[in-house]
C-alpha cells in the first residue's frame, strides 16, 4: 500500500506527511499539475491533496482530476462526494435541498428579470453572497428593495470581483484593533497594496456573473456554530461575530467550551455528513426558532488557530471525549484505514 | 412512473416530448432554473434536460443540479457519468488517460514556466485548443516554437476571448463556399455584427486563462470518424475535413455508407463507452499508426437531418441493424426502460 502526497507547505499535506513519517506509511510526493499527473500514479493506491479556494488553477482541474482517479480505482482525499460542492454555495443549495438538511433558505437567479420579480414579492433584509469565497469576504447585508435592485443589475452587467478588496482592507483594520501587533500593522500596509496591485488569483479568477444568490437573514445570533465532522468525531467552536457586523465566519473570536454548544447541532451534523458521505466537513450553524439551520458548509478550513485549540470531541453517540486534536491526523487515519480495508 | 422535461425548443426536449406523447408517458415540462427547482421535482422519477455549451447559465449550475438531484434518488438525463466531462477537454484528458482509452496524446499546462519548458523538448506542429467550445471554434494547428511560446504568454496574461470572432466569421465564408445559398450570406452579415455586438454567452463566459492545453497532430487523416454510442447502439457518420484545412468538425462534408467504418472503431466505441458508463457519447476518432485514436468526446450532438440521415446502427456485437434513427428517441426508450426497471426491482 502506498499514497501520494499533493506537498504544499503550510496546507495539510504538512501533517499527512509527518503522520506517514512517525507511522512509517509508504508515500511519495507529487505534483497535481503536472501533465502526466495520472501515470505519475500508477503505483499509488491513494492520493491526498489539500486544494483550495484561493488556488484559482486548482479550481480549473481538481474536481475532474479526481473524479478521473476515481475512475481509475484511486482513492483520493478530499473524494468528489467530500468536495463537488466545496467553495460552491449555489451548488451547496441544490444538494442540501435535494437531501432534505436545515438550510437557511436560499435562494438562486440566472435571469435579472426573475430576480427582481422575486425582489417585490419577498421581504428584506437578505444576505447577498457570491458562490465562491471564504472568511465572508464576499458577503454583505442587503437592508432594502432598492440595494437588491442594484445589486441585481451588476449581476447581470459587469459583475463582481471575485475579491473584495475594500472589505478584505476592513477586515485588515479589525485584525490589528482585535491584535494590535506587528503582524496586523504589515497586514494593513499589504491591504493597502492590494488596491493597486492584484493578487495571482484575482488576476485569474474572473468575474462572477450571469447569477445571483441570497439567503434569509436569520437574525439574533450573535455567533455561529461551526462543526467540523470527521467520519465519527464531531468538533465544535463557537464563533462570535465582528463587533456590529452580522458576520462571524472569519472574526477569530472562538470559544470551545463543550458546554455551549447543543445536542441537537451535533447530531443532525452527523446525519447530514452520513447523507453527504463526506470524510470531512464543516458546517456553519445559527439558530432559527431554537432549531439549527446551516448556512454553508467546507470540507476544509484553517489549519492552524480554531481547529487546534479545540479541546476535545464528540463521537457518534454524543458522548464527549477529552483530548488534544489534530484534525489532519484523523483525516489520514481514516484514509489509510480504508485503503487497508480495501 | 412520471418525468420531468426541461421545455426548451430547439433542443432534444421537442422530440422527447414528442416521445413521451406517442408512447404515453405520463410527464411535466419544467424549468431547471427555477430557484424552488428541488421541489418541483418532488412528484417525478427522472428528469430530462439537453443542456449544451452555448448555454452560459447552465454550465454555472447544471452539473451541481444533477449531482444533487442523483443524491435525492432522481434519474437524470444526462447523469453525472454522461455529462461531467463535457465541454472541457482538460477533464476528458485526465478522464481517458484514467480509463487507458486510446486518447491522442494531450498535454496540459497550469504555469507558463512548464509549458515553455515542453516546448523546448517537444515537436511541432501541435494543435492548440481551449478547454471548451465545439465545431472547431477554438482550435489552431500551431506550426512552430514560435507560435506556441505566443499562446502561452496570452494564455498566462490576458487569455482568451471564450468564442472566437475571427474564426467563426472565416467558417462562415467558408460555408458559404460550400453551400452558395441565401443563409450562407445571412450568416457572414451576422459575423461581421458579431464583431460589435457580442453574443450572450460572450458577455457572460470568462475569459479563458490560467491552463493552456496542447495535442499531438496526426497526419495522414482527411477525415474523422464520429460514432455516437447510445446503449446497445452506435451510429456512424464519416466527416471530411474542410479544403485546406485540418479540421473535420464543423465542416458539415460527409457520408454514412456503413462499409466505410471500421469494426475495430466500433468495438473500441463500445468498450470506452462501457467504461466511462455513459447513456449517450459521441466520439471523434482519427487514425494512429492504423490504430484509431480519440480526439475528444460530447454527450450531445447537433439534432436533425445529419445523424437522422444514418442508415442505421450497430449493436454491440457489431451487428448491423438497418433501421431508421432517431438518437433523441433512443434516449428517451433507454431513460424511461432504466426507470421502469428501477420501479420494478
Amino acid at each position: 500500500m502506498k499514497i501520494a502526497i499533493h506537498d504544499n507547505a503550510g496546507s495539510f499535506s504538512d501533517r499527512w506527511i509527518a503522520y506517514c513519517l512517525q507511522n512509517k506509511i509508504d508515500f511519495k510526493k507529487v505534483n497535481c499539475y503536472d501533465s502526466d499527473i495520472i501515470s505519475i500514479l500508477d503505483d499509488c493506491d491513494g492520493l491526498m491533496w489539500n486544494w483550495n479556494q484561493i488556488d484559482y488553477k486548482a479550481a480549473l482541474f481538481a474536481r475532474q482530476l479526481t473524479k478521473s482517479l476515481e475512475k481509475k480505482g484511486i482513492k483520493v482525499f478530499p473524494d468528489t462526494n467530500t468536495s463537488w460542492h466545496f467553495d460552491d454555495k449555489v451548488g451547496q443549495k441544490y444538494l442540501l435541498e435535494a437531501i432534505g438538511a436545515p438550510l437557511v433558505k436560499t435562494y438562486v437567479f440566472y435571469t435579472a428579470k426573475e430576480a427582481l420579480d422575486w425582489v417585490k414579492g419577498t421581504s428584506f433584509p437578505k444576505v447577498f453572497k457570491l458562490r465562491g469565497g471564504a472568511g465572508s469576504i464576499n458577503v454583505s447585508l442587503i437592508k432594502t428593495q432598492k440595494k437588491a435592485r442594484q445589486i441585481i443589475k451588476k449581476a447581470f452587467n459587469e459583475g463582481f470581483r471575485p475579491v473584495n478588496r475594500t472589505s478584505d482592507l476592513k477586515d485588515r483594520f479589525r485584525v490589528f484593533r482585535r491584535g494590535k501587533d506587528l503582524k496586523s500593522v504589515k497586514k494593513i500596509i499589504g491591504g493597502f497594496a492590494r488596491l493597486f496591485f492584484p493578487t495571482e488569483f484575482e488576476r485569474f479568477s474572473h468575474k462572477q456573473k450571469g447569477y445571483i444568490y441570497f439567503q434569509d437573514f436569520i437574525p439574533n445570533n450573535n455567533y455561529d456554530t461551526r462543526l467540523v465532522v470527521i467520519r465519527n468525531r464531531c468538533f465544535g467552536c463557537r464563533r462570535y461575530c465582528r463587533k456590529n457586523d452580522f458576520r462571524a465566519s472569519g472574526s477569530g473570536l472562538c470559544k470551545f467550551e463543550p458546554e455551549l454548544f447543543d445536542k441537537d447541532s451535533i447530531q443532525s451534523a452527523f446525519e447530514i455528513a452520513e447523507k453527504l458521505e463526506t470524510q470531512s466537513v464543516a458546517f456553519d450553524f445559527v439558530m432559527l426558532e431554537k432549531t439549527p439551520k446551516i448556512v454553508e458548509i467546507s470540507y476544509c478550513f484553517p489549519m492552524e488557530g480554531a481547529s487546534d485549540c479545540c479541546v476535545g470531541y464528540w463521537d457518534r453517540d454524543l458522548n464527549w471525549y477529552d483530548s488534544a486534536l489534530n484534525l489532519q491526523y484523523f483525516m489520514i487515519e481514516d484514509f489509510i484505514n480504508d485503503l487497508n480495508r480495501k | 412512473m412520471k418525468i420531468a422535461i426541461h421545455d426548451s425548443p430547439g433542443s432534444f426536449s421537442d422530440r422527447w416530448i414528442a416521445y413521451c406523447q406517442e408512447n404515453k408517458i405520463d410527464f411535466k415540462k419544467i424549468n431547471c432554473y427555477d430557484t424552488d427547482i428541488m421541489s418541483q421535482v418532488d412528484d417525478v422519477d427522472g428528469l430530462m434536460w439537453n443542456w449544451n455549451q452555448e448555454d452560459y447559465k447552465a454550465a454555472l449550475f447544471a452539473r451541481q443540479l444533477t449531482k444533487s438531484l442523483e443524491k435525492k434518488g432522481i434519474k437524470v438525463f444526462p447523469d453525472t457519468n454522461t455529462s461531467w466531462h463535457f465541454d472541457d477537454k482538460v477533464g476528458q484528458k485526465y478522464l481517458l488517460e484514467a480509463i487507458r482509452a486510446p486518447l491522442v496524446k494531450s498535454y496540459v499546462f497550469y504555469t507558463a514556466k512548464e509549458a515553455l519548458d515542453w516546448v523546448e523538448r517537444t515537436t511541432f506542429p501541435k494543435v492548440f485548443k481551449l478547454r471548451g467550445g465545439a465545431g472547431s471554434i477554438n482550435v489552431m494547428l500551431v506550426k512552430t516554437k514560435k507560435k506556441a511560446r505566443h499562446l502561452i504568454k496570452k494564455a498566462f496574461k490576458e487569455g482568451f476571448l471564450p468564442v472566437n470572432r475571427i474564426s467563426t466569421l472565416k467558417d462562415r465564408f467558408w460555408k458559404l463556399e460550400r453551400d452558395k445559398n441565401l443563409d450562407a450570406v445571412k450568416g457572414i452579415i451576422k459575423g461581421f455584427a458579431r464583431f460589435f455586438i457580442p453574443k450572450e454567452i460572450e458577455r457572460f463566459s470568462p475569459n479563458q486563462k490560467g491552463y493552456i492545453y496542447f495535442q499531438d497532430f496526426i497526419e495522414g487523416n482527411n477525415f474523422d470518424t464520429r460514432l455516437i454510442v447510445i446503449g446497445d447502439r452506435c451510429i456512424a457518420v464519416r466527416r471530411y475535413c474542410r479544403r485546406d484545412d485540418f479540421r473535420a468538425s464543423g465542416s458539415g462534408i460527409k457520408e454514412y455508407d456503413p462499409k466505410l467504418f471500421d469494426k475495430r472503431n466500433i468495438k473500441v466505441a463500445f468498450e470506452t463507452a462501457k467504461k466511462l458508463r455513459s447513456k449517450s457519447v459521441a466520439f471523434d476518432f482519427i487514425w494512429q499508426d492504423n490504430e484509431p485514436k480519440i480526439v475528444e468526446m460530447s454527450y450531445t450532438f447537433i439534432m436533425g437531418s445529419f445523424y437522422d440521415d444514418c442508415p442505421g446502427f450497430w449493436d454491440s456485437n457489431l451487428i448491423w441493424h438497418n433501421t431508421p434513427v432517431n438518437p433523441q428517441y433512443f434516449i428517451a426508450e433507454d431513460f424511461i426502460r432504466e426507470l421502469n426497471e428501477n420501479i420494478a426491482s
